[in-house]
């Protein structure tokens, strides 16, 4: 059944490299104005699943449904998508200038409208000074705003992102979370982001969907998933133990456990950063603990629920 | 028989002086090596023809097998030792570093490298039997009849068949067919090899010594200069002053004219079939294209060609949808390959933005390849230019090319004529490649023709 009422529906797509699935039976529906992150660890598929949606391959099985019309067979060029690369992907030996306009020219804009349209974009972006620049003489930042501009000025449907912030800085990797964000939401954008960045999820997604193994194990709105997984392959992936007790699993936030209580615990590494990192060998094996004080081996340690 | 003994005996010495070559441009790895590789790039541009006159401007005709290998051994094994040293540098340099750290030496070093390199060795050393066994300007030339080989045997047929008439279709074809049978057999393991993964990203990193870098330089230059001494003494016998005056005989003009004409024209169209038509095919497709059209012999398309198209299309015409069917798929794999050198990001942009494959050939990729494109179309029209076994197998009086016309003086005992017109030839080539290169830096291709598209101006 398609949801008349989503963006895009994605529906059982499998891809086969060799003999091994890459994808396999992989749906979702992503509703008008959405940010979707798919989060998963590397080789699980996502890159190869916003290619398909972008249909630089086909799949082997399934459908892709955008805007209520069967593109699996519509030719990339056709599909009217963004797609913002790992790495970018602009265009080096283009100006900034023809960087962003390449879209509106390859759409036969008016001269006119495609200048009213580059004072708009690059106002917005804060590009005005950089149009007549390179690529290679661009920051890592002024790079993302020139990938997110030639992006969007041909307005897509929809905009796939795979990882684009992995090669920034910490601090202007954090301003450009919330710089997407903030954009996605002013401009009602339906987005689809693959990450592996626990953090990149919590402050971009509305909905998540795990993906391991090529499936989606996991889905469904950003605290729900981020605070109560249901699946192992989400805990592993949220840096959760997996405790064995009483023949059940449990999952436990390594921030979870306390200080004091009676399970015995012996120290096998200790880091220290802002908070003190532990590796505890215990009864239930071993498991990862923050601290906000120093630990001593007497004190044991508890784990709520256990 | 002969194509195999010629063909083995060449390739495994073509192997041992690449390898040798391969070992010291590692060594070598200086400031010079591009230049270096330009240079050894020279014999492979160099038609057999003129390498035939060379080797026996230089030694006569004493032991035709001898210097049929020695021929096909100048042709070749500069290019495989530059193939070597290209897969060779894909080793990653942090892995020659570490081994650096670990106490390994030189000889340890070169191993390493040479792993990878292997890939670009055995290439190498395929094509090069592909080459050879279908050898025509060095048997035809300096051979005779018992050293002939399968396209020169394909190419006596027709020229002693006279036409027209009913022409003795099954003799030829037989040994066209069985020719190509042959040479299935490189082409497979040609496929096999080059699907085998190599090359990741190279950095400058100076793994010798000064000492010994500066003694892999002059083992390099003495390989090359014994290598290239036929080609050298050519130039001394003839004196190049006078060169110009064997322009005044005029089957060397009308020759030096239609070598022109038919390249050009040849060359353009390759160009427009490669955007229009075949911009699309994938790396590994062109790649199974070009060597499975290797294995289809220059002799045995000239021949087909000829009897499919004699009868209702003038010869010219003829004359150059053969130059396109030999030429292209080489032009067509060259330029995939540069194409698939751009980021898969890069590369897949354009797309995503919504331009079409010709579209995003025309506005983009050749702009951005712009440069090795260039040297693509300037290597295609030295190819045609120098193209000799198709065409002495088809031509007449009025469509006699430069390279035809060497030979021609050659049979009829005028060996300075011969000299003097491959000289020449020589010369137009590197005229020509330079003029094609000085149009590929100051050309308006690409990104600086980005703003006429649709005659529009921002």
């Amino acid at each position: 059944m398609v949801n008349l009422e989503a963006k895009i529906s994605i529906q059982g797509i499998s891809k086969r490299f060799e003999k091994e699935y890459v994808l396999n039976s992989v749906s979702m529906e992503v509703l008008p104005g959405e940010f979707r992150v798919i989060l998963g660890q590397s080789g699980t598929g996502k890159t190869t699943l916003l290619n398909i949606i972008s249909g630089l391959i086909s799949p082997d099985e399934g459908k892709i449904i955008l805007d209520g019309k069967d593109i699996t067979k519509v030719p990339t060029e056709k599909r009217n998508i963004a797609y913002i690369f790992q790495d970018l992907g602009l265009f080096s030996s283009l100006t900034v200038k023809d960087n962003i306009i390449y879209g509106l020219m390859v759409r036969k804009y008016k001269s006119e409208d495609i200048e009213k349209r580059l004072h708009e974009y690059a106002s917005k972006f804060g590009l005005l000074n950089l149009l007549n620049k390179y690529p290679i003489e661009l920051s890592g930042g002024q790079k993302q705003l020139v990938a997110l501009a030639r992006a969007l000025i041909i307005n897509p449907s929809i905009i796939l992102m795979d990882e684009p912030l992995s090669s920034l800085d910490t601090f202007l990797r954090n301003n450009m979370r919330w710089y997407i964000k903030n954009l996605a939401k002013s401009m009602n954008l339906t987005v689809i982001y693959v990450t592996h960045d626990v953090d990149d999820c919590a402050i971009m997604a509305d909905k998540v969907s795990v993906l391991s193994n090529g499936k989606i194990v996991e889905e469904g709105d950003k605290g729900e998933i981020l605070n109560n997984p249901r699946k192992e392959e989400t805990a592993k992936l949220l840096g959760y133990n997996i405790i064995n007790f009483n023949n059940s699993r449990l999952f436990v936030h390594p921030s979870k456990i306390k200080i004091g209580g009676n399970i015995e615990a012996r120290i096998i590494n200790e880091e220290r950063g802002i908070m003190f990192h532990y590796l505890l060998k215990t009864q239930f094996g071993e498991i990862y603990a923050i601290f906000d004080r120093k630990y001593n081996e007497k004190e044991g340690i508890s784990i709520p629920g256990v | 028989m002969q194509s195999i003994i010629q063909a083995s005996s060449s390739t495994l010495i073509s192997l041992a002086i690449g390898l040798i070559l391969t070992v010291l441009l590692l060594v070598y790895n200086g400031r010079l090596i591009n230049g270096i590789i330009a240079i050894m790039y020279i014999s492979y541009v160099m038609p057999g023809i003129i390498i035939a006159i060379s080797i026996i401007s230089a030694f006569g005709l004493q032991n035709p097998l001898m210097e049929i290998i020695l021929g096909n051994v100048i042709f070749n094994a500069p290019m495989v030792g530059i193939l070597g040293y290209l897969y060779a540098m894909g080793t990653n340099q942090r892995e020659i570093q570490m081994a650096k750290i670990l106490g390994a030496t030189d000889i340890q070093l070169i191993k390493l490298y040479i792993r990878n390199g292997a890939k670009g060795l055995w290439i190498g050393a395929i094509l090069t039997f592909i080459l050879c066994f279908q050898g025509f300007s060095l048997p035809l030339i300096i051979g005779g009849p018992e050293y002939s080989t399968f396209e020169v045997l394909i190419y006596l047929f027709k020229r002693t068949y006279i036409m027209p008439g009913p022409f003795p279709f099954s003799n030829a074809s037989t040994m066209a067919v069985l020719q190509f049978s042959i040479l299935l057999l490189p082409v497979v393991s040609y496929l096999i090899i080059s699907k085998m993964p190599s090359i990741s990203q190279p950095t400058s990193f100076k793994a010798f010594s000064k000492v010994k870098s500066l003694v892999a330089l002059v083992l390099i230059t003495i390989i090359l200069f014994i290598l290239y001494l036929p080609l050298i003494i050519l130039f001394s016998r003839f004196p190049f002053w006078n060169l110009l005056s064997i322009l005044n005989i005029n089957s060397i003009k009308l020759a030096l004219l239609n070598t022109l004409l038919f390249s050009s024209i040849s060359v353009i169209l390759s160009i427009l079939l490669l955007i229009f038509v075949i911009s699309d095919i994938s790396g590994y497709k062109s790649d199974l294209i070009f060597i499975t059209s290797t294995a289809l012999t220059p002799v045995a398309i000239a021949l087909s060609y000829f009897l499919i198209y004699q009868t209702f299309l003038p010869l010219p015409y003829v004359i150059i949808l053969i130059f396109i069917a030999i030429s292209l798929p080489f032009m067509a794999r060259n330029y995939s390959d540069s194409i698939l050198r751009i980021p898969f990001s890069e590369r897949n942009s354009t797309f995503i933005l919504g331009d079409s494959r010709i579209g995003a050939t025309i506005y983009y990729y050749l702009g951005r390849i712009r440069s090795s494109f260039m040297g693509i179309v300037a290597l295609e029209f030295v190819t045609i230019m120098g193209e000799f076994s198709a065409i002495a197998t088809v031509y007449t009086q009025n469509t006699v090319t430069l390279t035809v016309e060497i030979y021609n003086e050659f049979l009829l005992r005028k060996i300075n004529v011969a000299y003097a017109i491959s000289e020449l030839f020589v010369t137009v080539i590197f005229i020509s490649t330079f003029l094609i290169y000085l149009i590929g830096i100051s050309g308006k291709s690409g990104s600086k023709n980005f703003h006429t598209r649709n005659k529009q101006t921002v």
